[in-house]
């Protein structure tokens, strides 16, 4: 289900100036005008008092495998604070008291909005949320129970309870001397290879199946997480959901078998075809029930008879098609075969122009005003590290993704080691194809290398043994990138390539971006990457 | 008429989920009406897995005079439960009793079961009948207090006995029809944090009868526990934990505070390319393919080229 996208307006901040009224009229006329409310509001990591889109489930999973990548360093303690220390005071308390600064400057702008308002307007009603959790409270403390940190489902169930101060010694306990931004940065690395297992997500390897022992070793990492990261690093998460967490997932998957079982995505992605039948209705309460059962059961009936049906003629002509064809003696109609006239056709030297491709037609020894086609993606089969074989699809399509230019990268075996074989023993056979059959090729590829790093990644934090890359930049008088020409047999796996943000964290500061493609040839070198271990492939 | 449809099958196990569909006017507004569609798929049944829209439960709109909350929340339990034995009552009864259903040549006596319910926290407990919120008891599956909830020992707690919560439950809610011992009634609902009604799947077999599977059919539903909740929390967590670290430590917040913190974050999601789908930051950069000119049959190109790919890594 799309959650709404209407901000939450957490607390009222010192960057809150506008009145809340106005920044709400200013935010849904920016939505209409733009038509897409993402362009403006969609952050992620955000202060308490700022504003805060609500995300969908998809766009909270596409945050997790990139999490531990973001937020490397970035959560570092400054320097101390030198004006406490010169007034004696203590520094707990004192930082304490200063910490609190960000929570309670909401409230109390938040107060003093309400004190400015005319004697005789009534006291705005408290929300229902506010008010459930004060009756819980008070119930909680007639059973002698402290109450905190409890919310109803869609309620934001992430408040800190009143009170809240942090737990450093239980830090130093679990984590002694690491500095807290690494701790946080293998927190979210921990919760990427937990949440990958428990989504059987296929990474560099092929999930295991789920058996009982597997299940088993799925609870207990889901304790050791919530022990040794969640609790030390954030504090105490008394939710329900974290408990389930911890304390159910063994007997569920007894219970029901493999997790997706119990995955409601797909139920809830349903509720779309829903929705677009509401504006049949009359709307009335008492009436629209019946008529969306009506309109969108019944709509749904008939297009679900409509694809069989379609299903059943696309399938009777497969079947005759093949009939014809082995009546020709087995060979191929033209539908399988691969043409090429409808791919677009590009200069050299317009290819040329693209980032690392600058002696492209020296490589190709073609002028650069001669074309070629040139294909978006391509196909192949990939070789895990576990030995699963995989499709995968290898793309460069400038307009592949909307924000620009997506350029997979590739991991492949170099001279002297054994190619990327087959199943039927041949190289690699990628299926470029149209129809059904698939032409085993030998292809050459040319990119742009970059070197195999040997800086040893840190305990937990991203790398966790992953691959280490530096760019392969040549020096200036032998030209722009080092390029270099691989059978595409040798192709092992696509992988997810991120910049060590740790890395250049230390060398230029948190702040800095990594190299662009126009970097000079110093910065382009400095750069180091790694493999983003967390990524699923399809 | 539902009932009918399952009782039909051979298969006689079925899937329950409920959850919350919103119809908004506009996008930016509050939803002008809800439901909770109610859907379920038979698992034994052949072919790939069905889901069904059952029913369409409305949900009664809260009103602005004053106990209006506690009113549409009492209302809106009540029809759930209804429309709940509406739809299964056929089903319960065959649960009960069995239901002849033809299979081939045979004729087989089938005993319908309820195997798994799938939704997000407040329908479980709504449907549950549990109280919801900020309980004593907050987990349907176990009776682990609020403040042990994620600490070692919930790792000990022991599960909810069906048949006790049942008992204590029925006894309650007659207690509430009757007006009676109201604080009777309060103790026992504080007892095991449940509402004084009697959910209608309890009428169901195999769940309030052995093997009392009441409790332990809730699924770890992935979108809503770990993808809406673990995740979010993690992240939200941290931002509202770190002045209270900086303050611990006796440090000042990096970057100029909380709000510098996320910003340079939000720099690096987007970096990164659209909150990670794709890898946007350098090195990006084009892959070529070199294809045999014999293989592909091109008799007017020498080569083709395929742009494909960022970058090439030597792996050793």
């Amino acid at each position: 289900m799309r959650r709404h996208l209407v901000c939450r307006f957490v607390e009222g901040g010192a960057d809150s100036a506008l009145p809340i009224t106005l920044r709400r009229l200013l935010r849904s006329h920016l939505t209409v005008c733009l038509g897409c409310p993402r362009l403006l509001w969609c952050r992620y990591l955000v202060a308490v008092n700022e504003l805060q889109a609500c995300f969908t489930g998809e766009e909270q999973r596409l945050g997790v495998f990139i999490l531990p990548h973001a937020v490397a360093k970035v959560f570092a303690l400054g320097p101390k604070k030198a004006s406490r220390d010169l007034s004696g005071s203590d520094d707990d308390t004192g930082g304490a008291a200063s910490a609190n600064t960000d929570a309670a400057e909401a409230h109390r702008v938040r107060q003093s909005a309400v004190k400015s308002r005319p004697s005789k307007t009534p006291a705005p009603r408290q929300r229902p949320a506010k008010r459930s959790a004060a009756a819980a409270l008070s119930l909680g403390s007639e059973e002698g129970v402290p109450a905190l940190s409890f919310a109803k489902g869609d309620e934001p169930d992430d408040e800190l309870p009143p009170g809240f101060s942090f737990d450093w010694g239980g830090y130093k306990d679990v984590w002694q001397d690491t500095p807290y931004e690494d701790a946080v940065t293998a927190m979210f690395a921990e919760y990427a290879v937990f949440y990958g297992r428990v989504a059987r997500w296929t990474t560099s390897s092929a999930p295991p199946p789920m058996t009982l022992e597997e299940a088993d070793s799925l609870a207990k990492h889901a304790e050791t997480f919530i022990k040794e990261y969640v609790r030390p690093i954030l504090g105490e998460l008394n939710t329900p959901k974290v408990h389930k967490v911890l304390r159910h997932l063994l007997g569920t998957i007894r219970m029901h078998g493999h997790l997706r079982n119990a995955n409601t995505s797909s139920n809830e992605a349903r509720h779309k075809v829903d929705k677009l039948y509401y504006r049949r209705t009359n709307k009335i309460v008492r009436t629209f029930p019946a008529q969306i059962a009506r309109q969108s059961q019944g709509t749904q009936a008939v297009l679900e008879r409509l694809d069989n049906e379609d299903s059943t003629t696309i399938r009777a002509d497969k079947l005759r098609r093949r009939r014809r064809s082995l009546a020709r003696g087995g060979k191929l109609t033209a539908a399988t075969k691969r043409s090429v006239h409808k791919l677009p056709r590009v200069a050299v030297g317009a290819l040329a122009q693209r980032p690392g491709l600058g002696r492209l037609a020296t490589i190709l020894a073609l002028g650069p005003n001669e074309k070629v086609p040139v294909l978006g993606q391509v196909k192949f089969l990939a070789l895990m590290d576990c030995g699963t074989r995989m499709l995968q699809t290898l793309r460069s399509s400038v307009n592949y993704r909307s924000r620009g230019a997506w350029f997979d990268c590739v991991v492949y075996t170099v001279e002297g080691e054994t190619q990327v074989m087959g199943e039927t023993g041949t190289p690699t056979a990628p299926t470029l194809r149209r129809g059904t059959s698939s032409a085993s090729v030998q292809r050459g590829r040319l990119g742009c290398c970059l070197q195999h790093g040997s800086r040893r990644g840190q305990r937990g934090v991203p790398p966790r043994g992953a691959s280490m890359y530096a760019a392969d930049v040549p020096a200036p008088e032998d030209g722009d990138w080092s390029i270099s020409v691989v059978p595409i047999s040798r192709v092992r796996r696509l992988i997810h390539v991120a910049p060590d943000f740790g890395e250049l964290s230390v060398r230029k500061g948190v702040k800095a971006l990594p190299a662009r493609y126009t970097a000079s040839v110093e910065e382009s070198r400095a750069m180091h990457y790694h493999e983003n271990a967390f990524f699923p492939w399809d | 008429m539902v009932c009918g449809w399952l009782l039909t099958r051979i298969s006689s196990f079925l899937l329950l989920f409920v959850d919350f569909l919103k119809f908004p006017r506009f996008s930016i507004v509050p939803p002008a009406h809800n439901l909770y569609p109610l859907r379920i798929t038979v698992v034994n049944e052949e072919g790939e897995d069905a889901w069904l829209t059952v029913a369409y439960i409305p949900i009664v709109h809260q009103g602005k005079e004053p106990g209006a909350e506690g009113r549409s929340r009492k209302r809106r339990s009540a029809i759930l439960q209804r429309v709940l034995y509406l739809v299964f009552r056929s089903a319960i009864a065959a649960s009960h009793v069995g239901v002849k259903v033809r299979a081939g040549n045979r004729d087989l006596l089938c005993f319908p079961r309820m195997l798994l319910y799938i939704f997000d926290l407040p329908e479980e407990k709504g449907l549950l009948c549990l109280k919801g919120g900020k309980t004593a008891l907050p987990c349907s599956m176990c009776t682990v207090r609020h403040e042990a909830a994620v600490a070692p020992e919930a790792l000990e707690a022991v599960d909810r006995d069906a048949p006790h919560v049942l008992g204590d439950q029925i006894e309650a809610s007659g207690f509430q029809l009757r007006k009676e011992r109201p604080s009777r009634r309060l103790m026992l609902e504080k007892k095991h944090s449940a509402h004084s009604v009697m959910p209608a799947l309890a009428a169901m077999a195999g769940l309030s009868t052995p093997p009392f599977h009441m409790y332990k059919m809730i699924g770890v539903d992935v979108l809503h526990v770990l993808d809406l909740g673990l995740t979010r929390m993690l992240v939200h967590g941290l931002v509202r934990v770190y002045p209270h670290v900086c303050a611990a430590a006796g440090c000042e917040p990096a970057c100029g505070g909380t709000k510098g913190v996320c910003r340079v974050a939000i720099r690096r999601f987007d970096e990164m390319g659209r909150r990670s789908k794709a890898s946007l930051s350098a090195p990006g950069y084009v892959w070529c393919t070199l294809f045999s000119l014999t293989e592909f049959q091109l008799p007017c190109l020498s080569r083709e080229i395929t742009c494909a790919s960022a970058s090439c890594m030597s792996f050793r």
